[in-house]
């Protein structure tokens, strides 16, 4: 092949993997919060919920090529999360100290998450009250119904969403719900 | 059960505006992050590889010493049943022959010499 087409050649291909970069950056600043806010829900660890996103949306790009289209890409996204949260939590088992670290930062994280300008000040000691409520609740909750809760109420998905992102039946999903729902309003109740 | 729907509705309005706040840092960043991390592991195996290099070494050396140390006890060995199969002999080789035809009583008078 002649230099002179080689290096046409090159540049079509770099070219190719900016647009490619591009485009990928486009879906990312679309799902990152969401991603983000899942990974921090379920790890209650600013660190580790950005590291684990920013895997997430590695291992999206690369297996850009399996992804066919059969589920929406946020539901794809998010399956990748989920899975990624699941190893996470497996490893933390081994690892008291960040589960340790993690449990000092989260009321953190709440108190930051509440302005301070948008309500009174007894009002805003309450809600932050509410917030670490159920955020500790959530804490206690095993994995499968952590993850049930949160993609409920944090990312508003339906049942049958909530299926397809975790792999489990939609009547599983409800019973996980279900639970979940209880043992935080048991936890929030007990707080009162 | 007010109470905790709006705590419900605090903590998904408290957790989304957290996500918010934080953006993505694009896809170039990850990428040379991740390469930066390959780079820092393969390092961490080169160096891990070297170490484990270096301490073989001296066992290896060590090893070898004692098979030659070995060798060469199995070869002195050897050479120690030569020399007392020598002196042990009661006539030198070339007449061995000899003794053969010697009267038995000779031949003892001889071994006994």
């Amino acid at each position: 092949m002649e230099p002179a087409a080689t290096s046409r050649l090159i540049a079509v291909s770099m070219e190719d993997r900016a647009n490619e970069i591009a485009d990928f950056d486009a879906v990312m600043r679309l799902y990152w919060p969401r991603v983000f806010r899942f990974a921090l829900a379920s790890l209650h660890d600013r660190d580790a919920a950005q590291t684990l996103a920013q895997d997430c949306f590695l291992n999206a790009y690369r297996g850009r090529a399996q992804f066919r289209g059969e589920a929406s890409l946020q539901t794809w996204l998010m399956q990748i999360a989920v899975n990624l949260v699941r190893d996470d939590a497996r490893n933390r088992r081994l690892q008291f100290w960040r589960r340790a670290s993690a449990y000092s930062k989260h009321l953190e994280v709440v108190w930051n998450s509440i302005r301070d300008g948008e309500i009174d000040p007894e009002r805003r000691i309450l809600v932050k009250e509410q917030v670490a409520a159920v955020w500790s609740a959530t804490a206690r909750l095993p994995e499968r119904q952590r993850k049930v809760f949160l993609l409920r109420y944090v990312e508003e998905m339906l049942l049958l969403e909530i299926a397809a992102v975790t792999g489990l039946k939609e009547g599983a999903v409800k019973v996980h719900l279900f639970r979940a729902l209880r043992s935080v309003r048991a936890h929030v109740g007990r707080l009162r | 059960m007010n109470g905790f729907r709006e705590a419900l509705a605090r903590f998904h309005d408290a957790v989304r505006q957290e996500g918010e706040q934080n953006e993505s840092p694009g896809l170039q960043a990850i990428l040379d992050r991740e390469r930066s991390v390959k780079g820092l592991r393969l390092r961490w195996a080169a160096a891990a590889a070297v170490v484990l290099l270096l301490s073989a070494i001296p066992a290896y050396k060590n090893a070898q010493q004692r098979q030659s140390e070995a060798e060469q006890a199995k070869a002195d060995g050897l050479l120690l049943e030569k020399v007392n199969a020598g002196l042990s002999r009661s006539v030198p080789r070339a007449m061995a022959p000899l003794l053969g035809w010697a009267p038995a009583n000779a031949a003892k008078q001889g071994e006994n010499r």
